[in-house]
Formats: structure tokens, sequence, C-alpha cells
């Protein structure tokens, strides 16, 4: 998989919770490439290109971040602070899915930029449709700021 | 003398009484012997001098003739006057002519020599009277005469005297001790016995004794009369002074007794208010510490809540999305009992989703801060009936809502109340035809009663208390589906509000759940309560409430039934 082509950047610290989602997304046909982050910091060396994903360029952001909220080492809002407040990850949309539907982590997380914020729902056929809508609105329907290979000099020039 | 003033009264009427009387007595004696002596004296001296003149002018011839021995018989005449000591003639020249001694044996002494007078002279000298007396013939000196005479006759009168006066003043002393003791008996007495009285006041401050009254009518009866009468004054005023100063002490006694009362309650008053501060502080700190406790405790049971929100829900979702997975891609090549196993797994994996879910629901009720603000009821409801649409459908469903009046209260909170309460109302009068719900209101001592009312199943009021516990359910799973929060949940918001909440129910003809809110319109425009208060909220019964302006909602809501 090439790293600069990942669609779906998917932070989850539970391989339950990757492989239903990784399953969902497959029967929904959403074929697009994905790439798993297990931690906050992982996460944020893939986002920002450091670590071990130094050869990933900041022109091929992904097209959405699912992002758990209780993650170790870095927490998920803390993810979100540092790719909002950075201009160069600033636009990537950030989809909040995690199990708590806590109004102050809702809250926190709309301050913080977060673009949409979801609750995973216990039942699988809800959570199914729910990626299932999720992918359609976000890789398909919804434009993105700018294409693959220019969002980063795009927002240079802006 | 200063001793004289020390002595005492009778001692000094008895010393006076001696010395008037015997300076009277000397006094008088005096100038009686005084004037005696000095008359006695001149008859001396005169009796002297006649018989000088006897003897000079019997003896002229004598000495005319030069003729002493006459002289001399003339002169031993006066052997008759025993008193005479001595006589002489003398010539005009001064030479003695004749003498005659009455003692002989002074015959040789020589004669005293004389002066030579031309009248008659006289001296006293050494006990002895001298009287020198001229002769006179026809005018002319024929010599002279001299008698010295003894004083024997005047010093025994003079004997004689002091033996007299010396008598009198024995006998007046005697006279005078006499009457002294009179005199005492009289004066002294009265004022000793008047001192004595005085002093035995002034020492024992007795005012009863009185100084004893003498049978006289002097100025000392009257002293003592007015002493008396002074002392039972005295006594009368001491009498009452001592009488107002034992009501004083008396008094005095009540008000230090009084005195150490107050005190003694000022200090109960004042330990008591120490303790009460204390107690304050200990419970002030118990309340800091309990305040800590209970933030304490909010915090866990925040952190639980979020714990069961996050990390239950998980592998909830875990097992319901594997099962599912197994069921979906498996399930055709299982037997039968597999596939009904794997559907058990999903059903109960729901039944804890919506556990969980409600759980979180009511303790987020407790942890929610109020947000009060007036609500129109009516469009709670109609928000909260056009929700429940879905579980409506297929169902034929009444509804009928009264015009319900504004609440102050919490928006979100009073939607629960109506969605778990209309949500139950559906749930159990689905085994009716047409299910009938009634929400209406009445108004009781300033409050807003609500009453939700339904056709339904009912429930046996023998388990009424049971309603609003957490997990308590009246009905078995098998036919009504739930999980025991709703009413525990609604419970917890109408106390949170300050409310009650009470159901009432038969078993098979309908339940009606009421609670209280409270009534923000005007106390002017409230209409006339229609009970009296105090009356317990289970004897309300449903057919009171205000159905009038009910408004069956058949039409807008349950067209879609």
């Amino acid at each position: 998989m090439n790293p600069n082509e990942v669609d779906i950047l998917l932070v989850d610290d539970s391989q339950n919770d990757v492989d239903l989602t990784l399953h969902a997304l497959r029967a929904e046909n959403l074929a697009n490439p994905v790439f798993v982050a297990r931690d906050g910091e992982e996460a944020l060396n893939f986002l920002f290109c450091s670590g071990p994903h130094t050869q990933r360029s900041f022109d091929h952001p992904p097209k959405l971040v699912l992002l758990d909220l209780k993650l170790p080492k870095v927490d998920g809002l803390q993810v979100l602070k540092q790719v909002k407040s950075d201009a160069r990850t600033r636009a990537i949309p950030v989809v909040l899915m995690t199990s708590s539907k806590e109004e102050r982590d809702l809250v926190r997380g709309y301050d913080l930029g977060a673009n949409s914020y979801l609750q995973k729902p216990v039942d699988f056929d809800a959570f199914r449709k729910m990626v299932k809508l999720l992918g359609l609105y976000w890789l398909v329907i919804n434009q993105p700021p700018v294409t693959n290979g220019q969002s980063h000099s795009a927002e240079q020039s802006s | 003398m200063f001793q004289f003033r020390d002595y005492s009264i009778s001692k000094k009427l008895k010393w006076m009484n001696l010395l008037v009387g015997t300076a009277a007595l000397l006094l008088a004696c005096a100038a009686f012997v005084a004037y005696d002596l000095i008359t006695f004296r001149a008859s001396l001296v005169s009796n002297l001098s006649i018989q000088a003149q006897i003897v000079g002018s019997n003896s002229i011839s004598a000495l005319l003739f030069n003729d002493p021995g006459t002289a001399e018989k003339t002169l031993s005449a006066l052997r008759a006057a025993p008193h005479i000591e001595y006589a002489s003639i003398y010539t005009p020249e001064g030479q003695s002519f004749a003498a005659y001694w009455r003692d002989p044996a002074n015959r040789t002494a020589p004669l005293p020599s004389i002066p030579a007078p031309q009248t008659q002279i006289h001296w006293f000298k050494d006990r002895q009277i001298t009287v020198v007396l001229p002769i006179l013939f026809q005018g002319k000196p024929a010599g002279l005469v001299c008698i010295r005479s003894d004083l024997k006759e005047w010093t025994g009168r003079l004997q004689r005297y002091a033996a007299i006066v010396a008598a009198v003043l024995l006998a007046s002393l005697m006279a005078t001790v006499l009457t002294s003791s009179v005199i005492r008996r009289a004066i002294a007495d009265p004022i000793v016995s008047l001192a004595e009285t005085a002093r035995i006041v002034s020492r024992d401050k007795n005012y009863s004794v009185r100084a004893p009254l003498t049978s006289n009518r002097d100025e000392l009866a009257t002293l003592i009369t007015t002493f008396n009468e002074m002392l039972a004054q005295i006594q009368e005023r001491d009498t009452a002074l001592q009488f107002e100063i034992a009501e004083r002490t008396q008094a005095e006694e009540r008000l230090t007794g009084q005195a150490e009362e107050l005190s003694r309650q000022a200090e109960e008053l004042f330990r008591t208010e120490r303790e009460i501060r204390k107690l304050n502080e200990e419970l002030e700190e118990r309340v800091v510490q309990r305040t800590a406790q209970l933030e304490v405790a909010n915090h866990e049971l925040e952190a639980f809540t979020y714990s069961v929100s996050h990390d239950l829900r998980a592998p909830l979702r875990h097992i319901g999305g594997f099962s599912k997975i197994l069921s979906e891609d498996f399930g055709p090549g299982m037997p039968a009992e597999a596939q009904s196993h794997l559907q058990r797994i999903a059903d109960g994996v729901h039944r804890m989703g919506l556990l969980v879910d409600e759980l979180l629901n009511l303790a987020r009720v407790g942890r929610h801060a109020l947000h009060l603000q007036v609500t129109g009821l009516n469009a709670v409801v109609e928000e909260v009936v056009s929700l429940l649409q879905p579980e409506v459908a297929g169902r034929a469903v009444s509804w009928k809502i009264a015009d319900l009046p504004s609440a102050e209260c919490d928006p979100i909170l009073i939607r629960q109340v109506f969605q778990n309460l209309l949500a139950n109302a559906l749930k159990f009068s689905r085994t009716r035809e047409r299910a009938v719900i009634e929400i209406s209101h009445q108004q009781e001592n300033g409050q807003t009663v609500i009453a939700v009312r339904d056709n339904g199943v009912g429930f046996n009021m023998k388990y009424s208390d049971k309603l609003f516990g957490v997990f308590q359910r009246l009905h078995r799973a098998e036919d009504f589906e739930g999980t025991g929060i709703g009413l525990a949940t609604v419970h917890r918001i109408i106390h949170k509000h300050g409310g009650r909440v009470w159901g009432k129910a038969e078993l098979d003809k309908g339940a009606t759940f009421y609670f209280t809110l409270p009534d923000t319109r005007p106390a002017e425009t409230r209409p006339a309560e229609t009970r009296p208060a105090g009356i317990e909220p289970a004897e309300i019964n449903p057919a009171d409430l205000s159905a009038s302006k009910i408004t069956n909602q058949n039409a807008a809501v349950g067209a879609r039934v």
C-alpha cells in the first residue's frame, strides 16, 4: 500500500473495533485504502509525516480520519487539537467515532474543530449502516478542499 | 492645780467648800484680830503715856529741888504695874536723875541714852515699848520721863486669839465635811450616774439604759430628763435604723442572690454559646468534609458513568458485531440450534445495550444541573408524541391532550419525563384494540398537577411502592419488555424540580401517573382550586381533572396510525 494513497486513517486501539470497522467497510464495498493507527502517537506521526512516516508527503493527506477518543499515549482530543491547529493538516476532515456520548466530549470535540461526532451503536446492523453512510458521504459525496497532491501547495499559495 | 482638775466632781465640791469656808473664816478672823490688836496697842501706848505723865508730874518738885530720892520713891510706885520693866527721869540736859527697874538685878545696867524730844514719843523694840515724855513746868521743860514696858499682855492676847481662830476653823471644817456629803448627794451623785450612763451607752451602744432620776427639781433633774428623752429618741431612731438596716441587708442579700443567679445564668449562657459555637465549628468542618467526600463521590460517579458509557459498550459491541458476522457469514452451514443460540446472543446484547443506555441516562439526570425556564408543556408533549410515532405504527391510538399550562422547569428533563410516561402508556395499552391516552392537568396549592392516563393493563396497587425503584418491574419480560429504569428516571427528574410523582391504577383497567410542577401563572389569574388543601395525592380522582379542554388529537396525530 502506497502510504501516499491512503484514503482513510482509522485510529483505534481496539483490535476488535478495527476488525469490525474494516468488516463493515468491506461489506459496504468501500474498498478504499485504509491505514490503521493503534495509538495517538502513531496517528500524529502518520499525519505529520514524521517518525516512521517521513517518506509521506503533506501533499497527500487522507480523505478522512476516523478518530477514537480513548487512546494510549496521546488521546483522541489531543490528536484532534494538533491536527486542527496546524495549517498543514487543518483541512483534513476528522470524524470522531467513539463509544462515549458524554456531553463534555461532544462539546470539547466540536470546540477543537471536529467535522463530525458519531457514537458507535451497540447494534452491529446499525453500526454497519452508519459506516456505510459515513463512507458514502465523506469519500463520495463530500467535496474535499483540494484534490490529492495539491492541498498543501494550495494552502500555501492562498 | 493640775491634779485638782482631774478630781471627781464630789472631791472638787468638797475641796471648794473647804477652801471657800476656810478663806472666809481666815479673812474674817484676820480682820477682827488685826483691828483688836491695833486698838489694843493704841490703848497700851495711851496707858503707858498716862503713867509717864503721872510719874512726870509727881517728879517735878523733886527735879526742881534736885531731890533724886523723892523721885525714886515716886518711881517705885510703878511696882503696881507688873508689865513696866524700867522707868527713869532725866534732867532737861539729858542726865539721868532717878531710875526704877522691875528686876533689881538690872540696877547696874547702863541707862539707855534717849533723845530729848519736845513732845511725847514712843517706839517698839525687842518685844518692848518705850515711851519718852518731856516734863513741863510752867511751860518750860523740867526734865524727861522714860518708861519701858514688856509686851507680854499683848502676846498673851495674840495667843488666845490664835487658839480661838483655830477652834473656829476646826468647827467650820467639820461643818463643811458634813455639808459637802449633802451637796454630793444632791449634785455630784446624779452627775456621776449620768456620766456612767453615758459611758455605758457609748461603750455598749445600748440605748435602752436610763439615767436614774433624782427627787430634786433642779437643772440637773431637767438635764437627766432631757438626756433620757434624747436616749429614748435615739433608741427609737436606732430601732428604726436597725430595722432599715436589716431590711436593706435582706434586700442586699436578695440582690446578691439575684446577681449570683444572673452571673450563673450568664456563665451558663456563655458556656452554651461556646458549646454551640464549637458544635457549629464541628458541623462546618463536617460539612466541609462531607462536601469534599461528595465531590469525590460525584467525581467517582462521573468516572464510573464515563467508564460504563465507553468501556462497557465496547465489548458489548464486539460480541454483537462478531456474533452477527458469524451468523451472516457462517449461518447457512450451521445447525438450526446454533443459529438460535446466536440469535439469543444478539437479543442479550440488544437488551444489555438498552440497559446501559438507560442507566447512563439515569446517572446523567442526577448530574444534570437544572436550567429552569418557563416552558409550554403542550409543545413538549407534541414533540414527544411525534417522536413516538414509530412505536404507534400499525396501532389505533387516541391522544386526548388538554390545554396544558406553562411551567417553570428544565425542558430537556421534562421532555424525558413525558417521553418515559407516554412510552409506558403506549406500551401497556398495546393489547387494547384502541389505546386511549389522556394528558390533563389541574391546579392544586399553587402547583400544577399533570396526569397521564391510559386504558392499558394497569397494575396491582399492592405493588405501587415498587413503581419508582431502579430495575423494579411489575410485568414479566415476555409480556412487556423494559429495563425498570424509566419510572426511576421520572422520579428523579420530578424530585429534582421539587415536585412529587405518584401512580394510581387498577388491574386491567388502566393506569394514571401524576406529577407536580410549580405553577408559574400570576396568582390572580389562576382558577379557583378544585379541592381543599391537604388531600392525599392518591385520592385524586382522575375524573376530576379538567378534561373540558381535552382536544382529540386522534385526527392530527392518530391519522398516521
